[in-house]
């Protein structure tokens, strides 16, 4: 007989039911249910199928250590994938499917995998499957292979994230976390305790549950704040503990304002770790078939939740914890055909009562396979005496003793010891702030609860008090450790979720990928869902054996966050659609959105790209506007550009220093272009620099390196050089930027009323005062290659500049012109972008600008960089002008120069390309090697395979004697 | 229903000073004008204007006049390298008040804002989701923000959605 719910018993509320659906089929249970119990209760053995051979598998554990099957719950976008059933609470409505399975769980195809198994162990793929190739063979394997498929639907459900800080984080309520927080709840340090099942208590639930209670209530009165359903992943430096808390069942529907998971970010001066133990399976054949299950998981089974999981029993342990299985399977009425106790006799109170109870007890054996065909049916012994038998049992329950549940200490960089006695690795090395308290039993966990809590305490020079400790069952009798009980049979698994069996591990070792980390890597063991916390020991021991070595001899790997599973969703949190990044707002967003403009992002900015008509295509919007600055006046928003005032006697030094122009002889009221380098002498932003006064300068950096310019200035004076007497402010927010540029732009400007001498203002120019009756500074730079003007105002002031435009642009047919066509205006121009047009390698030099260097008197960031043999050397990528022959082929960008053969190897790329409007044939820059010496040779630009016959260019396509700037 | 309220505030009359770090005169010429707070953080009011330490050498001033305040330091700083620079156009303002306040701010703070975090009446510059906020807690429950203007928007709805999840 299968599972079935008991009578009576358990921590559920019996009088509420619960519907829901497992593989299509609808069955009931109770609330405080896990999915997995409520499977158990209806009968259901096989839940899933295993990742490589397809194997049925069922609940193996009630908790995270469940490594026996992976559901998906919920459907559609709200579908989550690979989770485990114990870590699952049942709720009305709960829809959850078997993962990997084809056609059908019960009749999937893929299980004649367990029949080409030796053709699959571990590393198969580096032997097998490589003729003609793997790639012929790697699709279907890869599909075949694997756990849940993640929706394809967008998730509809919100997650969060918080942030909390506070003096003491401690992780696991159970025994020894508890008592741990009870003895520091009134000690004047903030706590927090964080424990991923519904109900603090952990092991408690099995020995006290109502002490359990009472601690979660004197905490609650003690103001500690419990995180209950939080799973504590990743304990990280300086304290920083990642936690999911989650806040609603996955795959349920949630009403208005809740939310799916919770991202806890908690910084604790001190992490007090308790997380209990872990208990560990057995190696033996057919370990894995539906109705194998860890001992204390049966245990939880009939007391928490009231489920019997089998009605007759056979218990294979190495500890007393099989013995009180036993004893709690009897007590629910339930057979228990044999303990099979691979110790010799031993004497123990949970022997005592096994034996009490009139249960046959086989001391010194094994249970070294399974029978059955859908799930367990027998169960194969080798006794003492050398003799087998088979017992007929629907369950069996395994024991192979107990691993502290390391993993968060091994994150922070402990150590881990050999425990020789209790056949375990633990806690080894002090680690900064980390306190751990484990204990094997709730005795022991309880006092080390406590020691850990005066410790932390001692810490922040408050003492703890005493606290009354709940029922402690007595100590149990020594363990004998078996790593595995049965031959070299292909079937016994070390890691169920992973497929990776007791074979797999001695193949590692007979191919000498003997060490722990090549281990993990060639058998996969340990990664995916289960983390090593059941397969983790088994294999290591198992490699031990297989290459003569002790266990801590192979030593373990160091574990790595996350502990357990997280989705997507809790980790991207609020980021995703428009709160993914920042974007900037420019102030006069809403009117370029007034007039129909195509918003995109350019450096963080949200910014009109073009403002196409009605019934307009992008290129008819772009040659409309191109021309209509060539021809007219256009207007564009130019606010994101940078800018930076400096003040002070020592500004201009400061200037000379970052600049490979000298910008300390530039004149009041003029304006310079210089460029900027790293310190190894590459471009690190280009841009415009005007004097506003004898020790007043405005810096005007592109608009994605504005703030990267600013902290440069800040890290220059606050560190390099504090005795300079400059005060350096970003103010790039505080002005909004419209930029007139065309034939007409100064009629226009004159046209607004102004007071500024606009006759007599050159190009690269500047001055200051009321435009359209506001206070502004008019910058004569341009961008496109017709003459512009800048005109800067305060940001507050930017609607009513332009509508003051607007109001007097109408007679100039004025246009307005997004970043689109402004991009090809100066590509015409043959202006370059920085970043876009410049790489990581490009010097002054490379860009026509290192003429003056050597003239230049001061010193500069990056100059001695620019002396170095591979800035001089001849055969660097300069920027040039690029034309394709035929005068109609737009090049396309990033397309690489070749030689004019088309051979490789590359002699650089096209970096910008654009039909040109203006030219009415397509131009394009590029970097190229020795481009300037190579002006009018014929190249070859790669388009995939397609070669398109080119020839070096000047930079520069419009008006190159800059006629039309100084007009 | 979360105990929260996240209000836009109308354009702020601030004044951004700078003075050179070395300067001590400056400092004693801009104390004539106002109390300037040395303590990073404090936040002191003389004669309707509040100051606020935001850098060692910088402090954010808020007046009815932003520049009336700016014409009485360029006097009495007149000789001394300094800034004062109207900082009201650059910046907006958002108060975040109610119970939940400080859980909506902890949401995307990576320092406390409340406790001994933020004490009352303090300010400090922290990252909020993916802004740089100046927050200055200005009692129990209130809270108010002081940003970049181009980021304003995006800081708002970012509140008001992680404000839905405290409800």
């Amino acid at each position: 007989m299968t599972g079935f719910r008991l009578p009576s018993g358990g921590q559920i509320d019996r009088s509420q039911p619960l519907s829901f659906q497992f593989d299509g089929t609808a069955m009931t249970g109770y609330s405080g249910d896990t999915l997995a119990s409520a499977l158990l209760a209806n009968g259901v053995r096989t839940v899933g199928r295993s990742f490589k051979y397809h194997r049925r598998r069922g609940i193996v554990g009630a908790g995270v250590e469940d490594a026996g099957a992976l559901v998906t719950v919920g459907t559609a976008g709200r579908s989550v994938p690979n989770l485990k059933p114990a870590t699952v609470p049942l709720y009305e409505g709960l829809v959850a499917t078997p993962v990997n399975v084809w056609p059908s769980l019960e009749m999937d195809v893929r299980a004649l995998h367990q029949w080409i198994a030796p053709l699959l162990p571990a590393g198969f793929y580096n032997k097998t499957f490589t003729w003609p190739s793997w790639h012929l063979f790697e699709g279907a394997i890869r599909r075949a292979a694997g756990f849940g498929t993640a929706p394809s639907a967008p998730d509809p459900d919100r997650y969060a994230k918080a942030h909390l800080s506070v003096d003491v984080a401690i992780v696991g309520a159970g025994p020894a976390g508890l008592t741990a927080a009870l003895a520091l709840a009134t000690s004047g340090v903030s706590v927090v305790v964080i424990d991923a099942n519904p109900r603090p208590g952990g092991s408690l639930a099995l020995t006290d549950p109502a002490w359990a209670r009472e601690a979660s209530a004197t905490l609650s009165r003690a103001g500690v704040r419990v995180l209950t359903n939080s799973t504590a992943f990743g304990l990280y430096d300086h304290g920083l503990l990642g936690v999911v808390e989650q806040c609603a069942p996955p795959g349920a529907e949630l009403s208005a304002g809740r939310v799916r998971e919770r991202l806890w970010l908690i910084r604790a001066a001190r992490c007090l770790l308790a997380p209990g133990l872990i208990e560990r399976p057995l190696v033996f054949a057919n370990n894995d078939r539906p109705g194998v299950m860890l001992a204390q998981a049966v245990r939880r089974y009939l007391t928490v939740y009231g489920v019997a999981p089998a009605q007759r029993w056979v218990i294979a342990t190495v500890g007393d914890e099989g013995h009180r299985c036993a004893v709690d399977l009897l007590a629910a009425g339930l057979d228990v055909a044999a303990i099979v106790d691979h110790r010799a006799a031993v004497t123990s109170p949970a022997v005592a009562a096994a034996t009490a109870a009139g249960i046959p007890i086989e001391w010194q054996a094994r249970l070294t396979a399974t029978l059955g065909r859908r799930g367990v049916e027998g169960a194969r012994i080798a006794l003492a005496s050398g003799s087998t038998r088979t017992v007929a049992c629907t369950g069996v329950a395994v024991h192979g003793g107990w691993s502290p549940t390391v993993h968060l200490y091994s994150q922070a960089g402990g150590r881990l010891a050999w425990d020789d006695a209790r056949a375990a690795f633990v806690p080894s090395t002090p680690v900064a702030r980390v306190e751990t308290a484990f204990g094997w039993s709730v005795g022991e966990a309880c006092a080390a609860g406590a020691a850990a809590a005066a410790r932390v305490a001692q810490a922040f020079q408050r003492s703890t008090v005493a606290v009354a400790l709940p029922t402690a069952p007595p100590a149990d009798a020594p363990l004998q450790p078996l790593w595995e009980a049965s031959g070299a049979e292909a079937s016994a698994f070390v890691d169920l979720l992973s497929d990776v069996t007791a074979r797999d591990i001695r193949l590692a070792a007979q191919e000498n990928y003997v060490s722990v980390e090549h281990l993990k890597r060639y058998t996969t063991t340990g990664m995916a869902p289960d983390q090593g916390k059941t397969s983790n020991l088994p294999a290591l021991a198992l490699m031990a054996a297989a290459t003569d070595r002790t266990i801590p001899e192979v030593g373990t790997t160091r574990f790595r966050p996350p502990f357990e599973p997280i989705s997507l969703g809790v980790l991207a949190h609020s980021r995703r659609g428009a709160l993914l990044a920042p974007s900037l707002t420019l102030p006069l967003a809403r009117e370029h959105l007034g007039l129909g403009a195509e918003m995109e992002e350019y450096g963080r900015w949200q910014r009109p790209a073009l403002y196409p008509r009605r019934g307009e295509r992008r290129e008819e919007t772009l040659v409309r506007e191109v021309l209509a600055v060539r021809n007219g006046v256009g207007v564009f928003d130019a606010s994101p550009l940078g800018k930076i005032e400096l003040t002070g006697p020592d500004a201009a030094r400061l200037l000379d220093f970052i600049s490979v122009q000298t910008l300390s002889t530039l004149p009041v009221g003029r304006v310079r272009y210089h460029v900027m380098l790293t310190e190894t002498g590459t471009v690190l932003d280009d841009g415009v620099c005007a004097r506003l006064g004898p020790e007043h300068f405005l810096l005007s950096p592109s608009s994605a390196m504005a703030s990267t310019v600013a902290t440069l200035l800040d890290e220059l004076l606050q560190c390099d050089f504090p005795a300079w007497r400059c005060l350096a402010t970003a103010v790039t927010q505080g002005w909004a930027v419209l930029t007139l540029t065309g034939p007409n732009a100064l009629a226009l400007l004159s046209a607004l009323g102004t007071d500024l001498p606009l006759s007599t203002l050159p190009h690269m120019s500047i001055a200051t005062g009321r435009v359209a009756g506001l206070p502004a500074r008019v910058a004569r730079v341009s961008f496109t290659g017709e003459a512009s003007y800048e005109i800067a105002v305060p940001s507050t002031a930017a609607q009513t500049l332009w509508h003051a435009i607007w109001a007097a642009g109408t007679v100039f047919d004025l246009q307005p012109i997004g970043l689109e066509s402004v991009l090809v205006l100066r590509l015409e121009k043959g202006y370059l972008i920085h970043g876009v047009d410049t790489d990581g390698e490009t010097t002054p030099d490379d860009l026509g600008y290192g003429g003056g260097i050597a003239r230049k008197a001061s010193d500069f960031i990056g100059r001695r960089s620019l002396l170095r043999p591979e800035q001089r050397r001849s055969g660097r990528r300069q920027l040039v002008g690029l034309t394709p022959e035929d005068g109609v082929t737009v090049l396309p960008a990033g397309g690489h120069v070749l030689l004019d053969d088309g051979t490789p190897p590359s002699d650089g790329w096209v970096t910008s390309s654009a039909y040109s409007p203006t030219l009415a044939r397509p131009v394009a820059i590029g970097l190229v090697a020795d481009g300037r010496a190579r002006m009018g040779a014929r190249c070859q630009i790669a388009d995939g395979d397609r070669r398109i016959p080119a020839r070096i260019a000047a930079l520069c396509a419009w008006d190159p004697e800059g006629r039309r700037l100084h007009g | 229903m979360a105990d929260l309220a996240i209000t836009p505030l109308p354009t702020p009359h601030l004044v951004l000073l700078r003075l050179h770090r070395a300067d001590q005169a400056a400092f004693t010429a801009a104390s004539a004008v106002l109390q300037l707070p040395t303590r990073p953080g404090a936040v002191v009011v003389t004669g309707g204007v509040e100051a606020t330490w935001v850098r060692p050498d910088g402090w954010l001033l808020r007046s009815g006049d932003a520049g009336l305040l700016i014409q009485r330091l360029t006097s009495a700083l007149t000789g001394h390298l300094h800034q004062a620079i109207d900082w009201g156009p650059s910046r907006a303002e958002i108060a975040v008040s109610g119970r939940d306040g400080a859980a909506l701010l902890a949401s995307g703070a990576t320092t406390p804002v409340d406790g001994s975090g933020l004490p009352i009446g303090h300010a400090t510059h922290l990252r909020l989701a993916d802004a740089l906020v100046l927050v200055h807690r200005t009692d129990q429950a209130n809270w108010r923000l002081t940003i970049e203007r181009a980021m304003a928007d995006w800081l708002l709805a970012w509140l008001e959605d992680a404000a839905m999840s405290l409800a």
